[in-house]
């Protein structure tokens, strides 16, 4: 299924993944490569949220869920007792259904985890803030009030900014769970556009409940269903050939 | 009657009932205001009370107010604070939280009288301390803790989960997501907070009458040095506030202008007690204007 000449940046194998004593992944064998953009497809429950929440260990801050199955983030085993959640997470960065800037200014906001870091040179940080800003396409936007608060930003200029926050940390895999389901149809292109952008430098795993969109910005699409993993292949085969019946119904829109 | 007209009725009924609670509101504040602003001068503000001839004044009385003020804010806010985290960021479901959480809740409905006379006997007669600013402060405390840390509490709880994911999901540990997002965030609010408190500790007699004791001795405004027994600074001295002198000289004062002396006294603590609380959302939303927009 997957390119073999192409390296994985992340293989999972069986996950499992319990809410109490409910079931919500039924065993997840998903790889996924070093570049590019993979998108997860499914209707409501069908676990492809809880799934990415999985990867960077969200549901760790949730009491009662079970995590089962091995996940190897380029040699590191992400469920090991040793390994160290705030080092994962700048590792593997991600952003949310919600743009949850800070309420600081736009600039506090995109050096947050550098200064965490440690760094103070006020050159490199703004530096980093002007990069970091451009990545997420909002640079032209913002560049003469990044003392202003972020929230005072529209919903689309924040959900850039809080890709410019990740993005200034340098993650090596980015996470987006429905980046842009809050947000109107416009801050939706500019946020597939940035994406677009970003596509030859990194790794990124997006849920998404839009199928155009899946097929706008995706390499690869994995449709859940029901906790299971269906099927996953390149993008266009998923929307033109797929292999199974629940993919060709769902993406034709008979169910979902 | 149909739905129309009860609503009608409804309608007129609670407009009357909130009408009532600012017009009793209003009327006492005219009340005090009316009789006790005509006392006011600088003299009386700033002047040693009397005990048996006219023309005392209240200064000690309110140096010490806010001395204890301070002394209680000091002492309760970092256990508050503290409190309050745990319970709003670290605790889970469990026996320790909702041991805690009784805890404070039954904390709060102690009244007032009883933690003052707990003070005086743990403080004032075990420990030593004696009718003393430490035992008052100390008291305030008891009395101010829960509120305060229901207070914050209610703050945090107000910064949406997203900041807090947003949060671990840039790597930070829940230790600095409390100290470098939730805090600041939650600032204005806890300030608002905690400025409603203080005008809460300022106005309260009754735990303090058996801690600080009732009586204000002269101090000397010039002797800054917390040992000296006359120093304003020093807190083992006893400290007769405001609202306790005013208890006070409507239960024993046999000064000539005991009325007048009491309406000036009240007033003053009405209108400090006003400033709180005007003061506390004006800052708070103040502060946020400052810190979300550098």
């Amino acid at each position: 299924m997957t390119d073999i000449k192409q390296k994985n940046i992340l293989e999972t194998r069986d996950v499992k993944l319990w809410y109490g004593q409910k079931e919500a992944l039924h065993g997840i064998n998903l790889n996924f490569p070093e570049k590019g953009i993979t998108a997860l497809i499914g209707p409501s429950g069908s676990g492809k949220s809880t799934y990415i929440r999985a990867i960077n260990r969200m549901h760790d801050l949730e009491d009662n869920v079970t995590v089962t199955g091995s996940f190897d983030f380029k040699g590191t085993d992400i469920y090991a007792p040793t390994t160290d959640t705030v080092d994962l997470r700048k590792r593997i960065g991600m952003v949310f259904q919600q743009p949850n800037p800070f309420p600081f200014s736009i600039y506090e906001n995109v050096i947050f985890g550098l200064k965490l870091a440690g760094i103070k040179d006020k050159a490199v940080l703004d530096e980093a803030v002007e990069k970091s800003l451009k990545q997420a396409s909002i640079w032209e936007e913002v560049k003469d009030d990044l003392h202003k608060s972020a929230l005072g930003l529209s919903g689309g200029q924040q959900q850039r900014v809080s890709l410019a926050r990740v993005l200034a940390t340098s993650p090596e895999l980015l996470l987006l769970d429905e980046p842009t389901s809050a947000l109107d149809p416009v801050s939706s292109h500019n946020i597939e556009e940035t994406l677009l952008n970003l596509r030859d430098d990194y790794a990124m795993i997006i849920v998404t409940h839009s199928m155009s969109q899946a097929s706008r910005i995706s390499d690869r699409t994995a449709f859940f269903l029901n906790g299971d993993l269906i099927e996953v292949d390149a993008t266009k085969h998923i929307f033109l050939n797929p292999q199974r019946q629940e993919t060709q119904d769902y993406v034709s829109g008979r169910f979902g | 009657m149909n739905a129309k007209s009860a609503d009608k009725i409804a309608t007129v009924v609670i407009y009357m009932i909130s009408g009532i609670v600012a017009l009793i509101l209003i009327a006492m504040l005219a009340f005090i205001l009316i009789r006790g602003v005509p006392n006011l001068s600088w003299h009386f503000l700033t002047s040693p009370a009397r005990a048996f001839e006219a023309g005392g004044g209240i200064g000690i009385q309110l140096f010490n107010s806010f001395y204890l003020l301070i002394l209680a804010m000091l002492i309760s806010f970092p256990i508050a604070l503290g409190a309050a985290i745990y319970l709003n960021e670290y605790s889970k479901k469990g026996r320790f939280t909702t041991i805690v959480r009784t805890a404070i809740e039954i904390l709060s409905s102690l009244p007032s009288v009883v933690v003052g006379l707990f003070g005086f006997l743990i403080f004032v007669v075990q420990f030593h301390f004696g009718f003393s600013i430490l035992s008052g402060a100390i008291a305030l405390t008891f009395f101010n803790l829960p509120l305060l840390t229901r207070s914050i509490e209610t703050s945090l709880a107000q910064i949406p989960n997203l900041q807090r994911e947003a949060g671990s999901a840039l790597g930070l540990s829940r230790w600095e997501t409390v100290i470098h997002i939730i805090l600041p965030a939650a600032v204005p609010s806890i300030v608002t907070g905690v400025v409603l408190s203080a005008g809460r500790v300022f106005g309260e007699a009754a735990a303090l009458i058996y801690t600080a004791g009732q009586s204000a001795p002269a101090l000397n405004f010039t002797d800054w040095n917390p040992f000296n027994i006359s120093s304003p600074l020093n807190p083992m001295r006893p400290a007769e506030t405001l609202a306790v002198h005013i208890w006070k000289i409507n239960s024993e004062g046999i000064m000539p202008d005991a009325n007048a002396v009491s309406a000036g006294a009240s007033a003053v603590l009405i209108i400090v007690v006003l400033l709180f609380n005007l003061s506390a959302r004006k800052i708070g939303a103040q502060l946020y204007k400052k810190l979300t927009s550098a």
